[in-house]
């Protein structure tokens, strides 16, 4: 009796530890919910905001903890779109349930994925690992197109199915307020699982991985179990992604389209930005890379348009720049570079 | 001696890499809160037999056994499950984080896991305390001194709260002074604690003499003498191992 009070008491404790961990960025998050509700116009820059926020959230779980570079991380976000694509291509009987199915598809397939990919690349380090899951990308993308599954090249189509299966004011709720609102529920999730893990002894390990993962290894740490965790855990959460972003609210799935490394490029971008490891860090780098992106392209891009000069697009050179500096000047991102700078008490707890 | 259940039996381990004899035929046994050195002079086989034990290299022939169990099979995350710490002749904290954080880390790896965060903090404070850093605990682990960085790594393999403590050249590069309050407080936690060590040394230096129960000497890969201090440090061979008698 008396271990099993030390055990819920230790739980306690440490979802205690992580929630005032995620308070920061829960307020974050909150403050977008509230501008996304109030001011309809920008809506959708808050919702792609949120999209890069996740892209990196849990990318950062993996790669941000653990130092491994996933360029197969896309392939997450596919699996999580398909796995919603199948439920409303081929069991449109359980209604508007259909979409927690598709949720739990995408999962499941994510997960699958990550348990044979992470089983087998994890066993390979620094460059090898990251080409190996390019490969898989690669190879899940050619696989589909080329055996003419699910599809093939030309992708699934949603918005009917949804339409049929939703009705057609259960479909327009779904693919626009329906589907932001569930990106708003996966910024919570993500962030209190990311506190969770770094606030127990998972993180712990991974932080160890990461810094020298022999050193982890000879001093107790069983490398493979964790990292298989971080690998597994930063699949399902992008799995969720591709389900709400790509296939409910873009309502198409095309192979071309959501196995592009462009997006996984976005992730790294986004997390070594904004600060690998740390909760703040992928939104933060969100927030710059995509209010950016914004600006540039509305407001810079028409101005260079005028002139002749064609210019969308133009954040993409922009930010290589600001990549390659951040990681010269400022390696553990915005947020470790604060933190690390920061010697006010308060100002060190929020920087998290 | 070790006593009739010892903690950890060594048993004719070889290794061999290439065409190198590391160890040749070991077998050693510790008893329960004993205090061994070994020594041996460089490229003698000392860290492969800690690596041997730790099980980072397996041997190719011989066995391991710790707490009455066979662990040569055994990876080196559950052999620390069991109660087996170490520290790297080379100190390898991990530098991005925090003395603390690397010391909580040990907390929540060793033999009896720390079951939360704020449980492997509070363990990682007082054993900070034990080895005196506690004013460097915020501090990142890069920042620290050599010698710090050596306390560190018996800081973190003391939050696992071990058995058997295995410490490599732990003393090597000190000052006199660092050397006698290393030495001090290992033989302080082993008393306090009823860890068992066994610690590597190149040289056997007056603390080691002092605080050591018992002498292993390795020469090529192989035992060459096991007592006391004073009685092993006057057998002929390892005189003649350490200075080199002339026709040896």
């Amino acid at each position: 009796m008396a271990a099993r009070g030390l055990e819920w008491e230790a739980l306690y404790d440490t979802l205690r530890v992580s929630f005032r961990k995620a308070l920061p960025a829960l307020a974050i998050y909150g403050a977008l919910t509230i501008a996304y509700l109030l001011f309809e116009a920008k809506s959708q820059l808050i919702a792609s905001i949120l999209f890069y926020a996740l892209l990196g959230g849990a990318f950062n779980i993996f790669m941000g903890m653990t130092g491994y570079v996933d360029f197969g991380y896309v392939a997450f976000l596919a699996m999580g779109a398909y796995g919603m694509a199948i439920a409303f291509t081929y069991l449109p009987a359980a209604g508007p349930l259909t979409v927690l199915l598709g949720f739990a598809m995408g999962m499941i397939l994510a997960a699958m994925l990550a348990g044979v990919v992470g089983g087998i690349a994890l066993r390979l380090r620094g460059a090898y690992f990251a080409i190996a899951t390019i490969g898989v990308n690669e190879g899940i993308r050619f696989l589909i197109e080329g055996g003419n599954l699910l599809g093939g090249s030309i992708g699934l189509y949603l918005a009917g199915r949804m339409r049929e299966v939703l009705g057609e004011p259960g479909y327009i709720f779904a693919a626009t307020t329906g589907a932001d609102l569930i990106l708003i529920l996966q910024a919570f999730l993500t962030v209190f699982i990311t506190a969770l893990i770094l606030s127990s002894r998972v993180g712990y390990a991974l932080l160890a991985i990461r810094e020298d993962e022999d050193a982890a290894k000879a001093l107790g740490v069983n490398v493979t179990k964790y990292k298989l965790i971080a690998f597994t855990t930063s699949a399902i959460l992008a799995s969720l992604l591709g389900a709400s972003f790509w296939a409910l609210k873009g309502g198409y799935v095309e192979p071309a389209r959501v196995f592009n490394i462009h997006y996984t490029v976005e992730a790294i971008i986004v997390v070594m930005l904004g600060g690998a490891g740390t909760l703040l860090g992928p939104l933060v780098g969100a927030l710059i890379y995509q209010g950016s992106n914004f600006v540039l392209n509305t407001y810079v891009a028409p101005l260079l348009e005028a002139v002749g000069i064609h210019a969308l697009g133009i954040h993409l050179p922009i930010f290589a720049l600001v990549l390659l500096s951040v990681i010269i000047l400022m390696p553990e991102g915005i947020v470790g570079y604060l933190r690390g700078r920061v010697k006010n008490r308060i100002l060190r707890e929020v920087l998290v | 001696m070790a006593g009739k259940d010892p903690l950890l039996v060594v048993e004719g381990v070889s290794k061999r890499f290439g065409g190198v004899v590391a160890l040749d035929n070991v077998s050693l046994r510790v008893g329960e809160g004993e205090l061994v050195a070994i020594i041996g002079p460089n490229g003698s086989g000392k860290t492969t037999l800690f690596n041997v034990i730790n099980g980072v290299i397996k041997p190719d022939s011989g066995r391991v056994i710790f707490r009455g169990v066979d662990v040569t099979e055994l990876p080196p995350y559950k052999r620390v499950e069991m109660g087996l710490a170490r520290t790297f002749q080379i100190p390898r904290p991990w530098q991005g984080l925090s003395v603390k954080e690397n010391v909580a880390v040990g907390a929540f790896f060793g033999s009896r896991r720390a079951r939360s965060i704020t449980e492997a903090m509070e363990r990682a404070e007082k054993v900070l305390e034990i080895v005196g850093l506690s004013q460097k605990a915020e501090e990142p682990a890069a920042k620290l001194t050599v010698v710090e960085k050596k306390l560190l790594e018996l800081a973190r393999a003391l939050a696992m709260e071990p058995k058997l403590l295995l410490l490599d050249e732990i003393v090597a590069g000190m000052s006199p002074a660092d050397v006698e309050r290393v030495i001090d407080t290992v033989v302080r936690v082993r008393d306090e604690m009823g860890i068992a060590v066994v610690a590597l040394v190149e040289h056997v230096i007056r603390a080691v003499r002092r605080a050591a129960e018992r002498v292993v000497v390795l020469h090529q890969g192989r035992v060459i003498a096991d007592g006391a201090p004073e009685e092993v440090l006057r057998d002929p061979h390892v005189v003649e191992v350490y200075l080199g008698v002339p026709g040896a």
